[in-house]
């Protein structure tokens, strides 16, 4: 078949596709009336048509058939509507409501009555005071930030100077998501339900609020200017928190998702997309493909870092079968995608063994833990005793890789590792708490989550607690924050939701 | 049906009206799932997810841009997409994993496995279950949902011209893999 659209070329036939064009009734009038014209006259192209036609048929009864007879069951219901109906956030407009209670009344009139009632019921300002979450009266470690989940919403705090302050409380939010503060600690950012905060921390901060899909995933750039996150919806987007602008670096199309993984100039975004991993230039807007995915009904490749000054991405395998997750290495410039030996750990779009910042990261290589620098390929195998980590920060100087095991006694779960000496040293907590992550605070100091253990001693409980801990001082372990809610469980949730620790270097 | 009065009150805060719309559009929206998963479990709770969010978000809609089902269709694909997705990515908590040992299997089939459990018996279906997402979107959207290129275009986040471009290359896909079915297809609908 030949053509090239409109009319058939040398007066002979038309192609299939506008045949199929024109079997689906996409075409204008007057090319609707040529082809047909020409139908009546060509049996090779009727033949086609009706071929076309005949096949279009199928898929549509077939489709029919199928999708016709099928009916959902019972639990597709009202009910979770129902439920959420009269909630927040209010879908009800306020005159509504209040005609639903007192519907003979002037809406005015009511307003009148309500503003009196509240002068006269409230309590004074002291009622809005946090009632569970208890903070050390002293402080003596290091500056942070620090936002933490409380039975009144989530407070932020600022560690300091000697004391500890509460910056704000936002009772708002009780279910926040990836609670993740900027590096210079002036802003932090969450979700909740379709809702991303961007949250400036200091008393009567900024607030914006963005909406995006529960898929939505974000990362501050290194300079703390901005925000990039993907929305769920297929978007890649920069929140720049000077003009407090939103620019689409990817739309809908490029179905962007996942972690946005930022250069360490800040200059680039590397982010993942249906076919495979992409970046894009922030002066230019360009848009540059790294790696094409080899196999894309088998792999779900995503950024996790730049490496080598930004001239090589480290991928990972999102899919792999729930468990440990294949790395590669990709160069920028020749696009070869080469296999890392051995695997690591994600959890949902998470890779959750990070790369420090001499390129070095935990592998597993036949059951055993491995340092391996992902620079020089050297690898190194962790001593055999190493209890397997659960939540691992490296210092910002690579030198050390503190991290909370899994399996340990109370008290006993916090562990040091320096990678050039080969060295794992434990560190001691009082008992009554497991301990469950950490955060390095300047080189000295760690901050470790911890969920203390109820009185039977059987479960945990559903509140936890932040400690501090000096590691060249020799003062013990200091509680710092307690009774910081735990969310009721849900799938994937991790300890990024119920707190977040920024360490503000001065 | 013109649901514009039933939206409005459920815009007021109508729950009955809410409810009204939801009896119209579950079993449209369901069988649109299914039509773009080819999983009656994966369906369901897309449907419910996607009535639900519709219904608790209508102050969202606006009906001078599209049609309430235009709307609910982009939503339906949205949360479709959002599963496939969830289903590739491993769903285990760590402390879960941690916990067994590191020797825990993944209960949810791989890709491999889940392409192979969703081949079914119908030449089509089977066909349809090797399109690509997107590919398979535009031949539900077209085929099953009547959409238009420009309310293929609205609801799949493209261009008129994308959704046309997908449509055509996911029907030049699905005849290349009937091939001599088709043949034998359209003999029996002769007989008929």
């Amino acid at each position: 078949m030949v053509g090239n659209g409109n009319h058939p070329l040398n007066d002979s036939h038309y192609d299939e596709f506008t045949l199929e064009e024109y079997v689906l009734g996409q075409l204008l009038p007057d090319e609707e009336q040529a082809i047909r014209q020409h139908l009546a006259v060509c049996f090779s192209c009727r033949t086609m048509a009706a071929e076309i036609e005949s096949f279009c048929r199928r898929v549509k009864n077939e489709l029919e058939r199928e999708l016709d007879k099928a009916e959902p069951s019972p639990k597709l219901s009202f009910d979770a509507i129902s439920g959420g109906w009269n909630k927040p956030p209010h879908r009800l407009s306020f005159s509504f409501r209040l005609q639903q209670f007192v519907p003979n009344i002037p809406f005015a009139v009511m307003i009148a009555l309500l503003v009196v009632a509240f002068m006269v019921i409230l309590p004074g300002a002291d009622a809005t005071t946090m009632r569970n979450l208890a903070v050390a009266r002293s402080y003596d470690g290091p500056p942070v930030m620090v936002a933490a989940v409380s039975e009144y919403g989530l407070v932020l705090l600022s560690l300091d100077n000697g004391r500890s302050q509460i910056v704000t409380q936002l009772d708002e939010i009780t279910m926040p998501r990836q609670l993740q503060f900027a590096p210079d600690g002036k802003w932090v950012a969450f979700q909740q339900g379709g809702t991303l905060h961007v949250v400036e921390v200091r008393s009567a901060g900024k607030h914006f609020r963005v909406a995006v899909e529960e898929a939505a995933n974000w990362t501050w750039s290194p300079d703390g200017q901005a925000l990039a996150y993907t929305d769920g919806n297929g978007q890649l987007v920069v929140f720049d928190v000077d003009s407090q602008t939103n620019r689409v670096l990817a739309p809908v199309q490029e179905d962007a998702w996942g972690i946005p993984v930022w250069s360490s100039d800040s200059h680039q975004i590397a982010f993942a997309a249906q076919q495979g991993i992409w970046r894009v230039i922030l002066a230019s807007g360009y848009r540059v493909e790294v790696a094409r995915n080899p196999r894309p009904n088998e792999l779900l490749l995503a950024p996790a870092a730049w490496l080598n000054n930004d001239s090589t991405l480290l991928v990972w395998n999102v899919t792999q079968d729930g468990q440990t997750s294949a790395l590669y290495q990709v160069e920028i410039n020749s696009h070869r995608l080469q296999r890392v030996e051995g695997d690591s750990v994600g959890q949902g779009t998470q890779l959750i063994w990070p790369i420090n910042a001499q390129d070095i990261t935990l592998v597993v290589r036949q059951n055993q833990l491995w340092t391996v620098n992902l620079g020089d390929d050297e690898a190194y195998a962790m001593p055999s005793e190493m209890p397997w980590p659960q939540a691992v920060q490296w210092s910002s100087n690579g030198a050390w890789m503190a991290y909370a095991a899994t399996g340990q006694a109370e008290g006993k779960g916090l562990f040091l590792f320096s990678p050039q000496e080969g060295t794992i040293h434990a560190i001691e907590l009082p008992e009554g708490a497991i301990e469950k992550s950490v955060y390095w605070a300047g080189v000295e100091h760690l901050f470790v989550l911890r969920q203390p253990t109820t009185a039977d001693n059987d479960s945990n409980s559903d509140i936890c607690e932040l400690w501090l801990v000096s590691l060249t001082t020799g003062e013990p372990p200091k509680r710092i924050l307690t009774n910081v809610s735990l969310p009721r469980p849900y799938t994937g949730w991790r300890w990024t939701d119920v707190l977040a620790v920024q360490y503000v270097s001065q | 049906m013109d649901d514009v009065p039933l939206i409005e009150r459920a815009q007021g805060g109508d729950e009955r009206a809410a409810r009204q719309l939801f009896d119209a559009y579950q079993l449209r929206t369901y069988r649109l799932a299914l039509g773009l998963l080819g999983d009656t479990s994966d369906a369901e709770e897309v449907a419910q997810d996607a009535l639900t969010y519709a219904l608790l978000n209508i102050q969202r809609y606006k009906c001078e841009l599209s049609s309430f089902s235009t709307w609910l269709h982009t939503i339906t694909v949205s949360r479709a997409r959002d599963k496939r997705r969830r289903k590739l990515l491993p769903s285990i908590s760590l402390a879960q994993w941690l916990g067994m040992g590191n020797q825990i299997r993944d209960h949810q089939p791989g890709p491999e496995a889940y392409t192979m459990q969703r081949e079914v018996e119908g030449g089509l279906n089977k066909a349809l279950s090797q399109l690509s997402p997107k590919l398979r979107e535009a031949i539900v959207l077209r085929f099953y949902a009547d959409c238009t290129y420009k309310e293929m275009g609205e609801i799949m986040g493209c261009s008129l011209n994308t959704a046309r471009s997908r449509l055509r290359l996911a029907i030049e896909k699905l005849r290349a893999q009937l091939g001599d079915e088709q043949v034998r297809w359209l003999a029996t609908e002769t007989i008929r």
